[in-house]
């Protein structure tokens, strides 16, 4: 009768403590998925303005280099966004991102890749040029989506 | 003796088919389409109008084609799925009473489909066109829900094929000819049934309105 009552306290105590642990990490991880989900908010911020200048006849042309350099600045911290264990918590990043890590980095590449074309196709850019940027802007969103489909849940 | 008679108009066929092809070219244009949406887009619009302009004319349309016609009480439709099981064949010139019911959810979804579209966005490239009267989580909410009606619609169309083959094959009773040609093949007392039918003319009007209001709702508001 005690051995079982001991039992069923150390059980409990294990329980506790594992659940403290538990939070406690996804605790630490939290400003790890704000981090990161602030970081895609600011690339949709810049993805929104480019939208309205190459599709929508904002005049802001020569903003469109400093948009996409900045959506390339922000893009470079997915490579320490994702740490394991920064699968718990509130985020919609699905475990494919650390079953295929090898997967995960080529869609990476792939942005900076779309990334560094749209830069150097704005780069002086007038109106003339909206048509060339419009495609490399598309190639941009391309890449966005592409990762999203593998590596994001569904909304 | 039987006879073959016209049940359904113009519309109704070109709707239903037009319908047909459109949700297959939706589903195809946003799986494999262009990263922008834009033939989804157009074929979304072209949804809205042609399924708003169906649901009219089930008010103004042509005898079968109205709600009055085949909209029952709910219960009429167990009643006669039950009495099918029984081997009572009740004959219809236009919807029984469980496939009126089928009609119009399919035509509600499809609206409903149709216009949370417009309010969704992809995150990356594509806003649709209202999305900016609505805030960012009311914008993710019905993309979610854009997605979900998705599968409720494979769901209905899904019932809505199974029944109708189950006519054509097992009851052999021709329904996907006369969705086609417009003739059902009945007997005597319900040809007796007087049906009117309203020109095709009225019908492209209804389409027009609609497409033109849409179409300046588009380039005012959006």
């Amino acid at each position: 009768m005690f051995k079982t009552t001991k039992i069923k306290k150390y059980t409990l105590l294990f329980a506790l403590a594992g659940a403290i642990t538990s939070t406690a990490m996804a605790a630490d991880y939290k400003s790890i998925i704000i981090h990161r989900q602030g970081i895609y908010d600011v690339m949709a911020g810049h993805m929104k303005v480019l939208k309205s200048i190459l599709f929508m006849g904002n005049k802001n042309i020569s903003a469109v280099n400093y948009h996409a350099k900045a959506i390339l600045e922000a893009a470079k911290h997915h490579g320490n966004a994702f740490p394991k264990g920064s699968d718990k918590g509130k985020t919609h990043a699905l475990p494919a991102i650390w079953e295929k890590p090898e997967e995960f980095k080529q869609a990476g590449q792939k942005l900076g890749k779309a990334l560094q074309e749209f830069i150097s196709v704005s780069e002086m850019a007038d109106e003339e040029d909206i048509k060339e940027m419009q495609g490399a802007f598309k190639k941009v969103g391309k890449a966005c989506k592409g990762c999203h489909e593998k590596f994001r849940e569904e909304l | 003796m039987k006879k073959s008679v016209k049940v359904w108009d113009l519309f109704v066929r070109l709707s239903h088919w037009l319908i047909v092809l459109l949700v297959a070219s939706a589903w195809l244009s946003s799986e494999i389409g262009d990263a922008e949406f834009k033939w989804h887009s157009w074929n979304g619009y072209a949804l809205f109008v042609l399924v708003l302009s169906r649901l009219v004319w089930g008010f103004f349309g042509s005898t079968t084609a109205r709600y009055s016609s085949f909209i029952k009480a709910p219960k009429s439709a167990f009643i006669y799925l039950q009495d099918m099981k029984k081997g009572n064949d009740a004959e219809y010139a236009g919807h029984n009473p469980a496939g009126g019911w089928m009609a119009l959810m399919l035509w509600v979804v499809l609206l409903a489909q149709a216009v949370t579209g417009m309010f969704s966005s992809d995150d990356v490239i594509f806003d649709g066109p209202f999305s900016y009267y609505v805030s960012s989580g009311t914008v993710s909410t019905i993309t979610g829900m854009h997605h979900l009606l998705f599968n409720v619609l494979m769901l209905l169309v899904m019932f809505h094929v199974f029944a109708v083959f189950y006519h054509q094959y097992v009851k052999k009773e021709k329904l996907i000819e006369a969705m086609i040609t417009g003739n059902k093949t009945l007997s005597n007392e319900t040809t007796a049934l007087k049906l009117v039918f309203r020109p095709f003319y009225f019908a492209v009007c209804i389409v027009g309105i609609i497409g033109v209001v849409f179409w300046l709702a588009l380039k005012n508001y959006t």
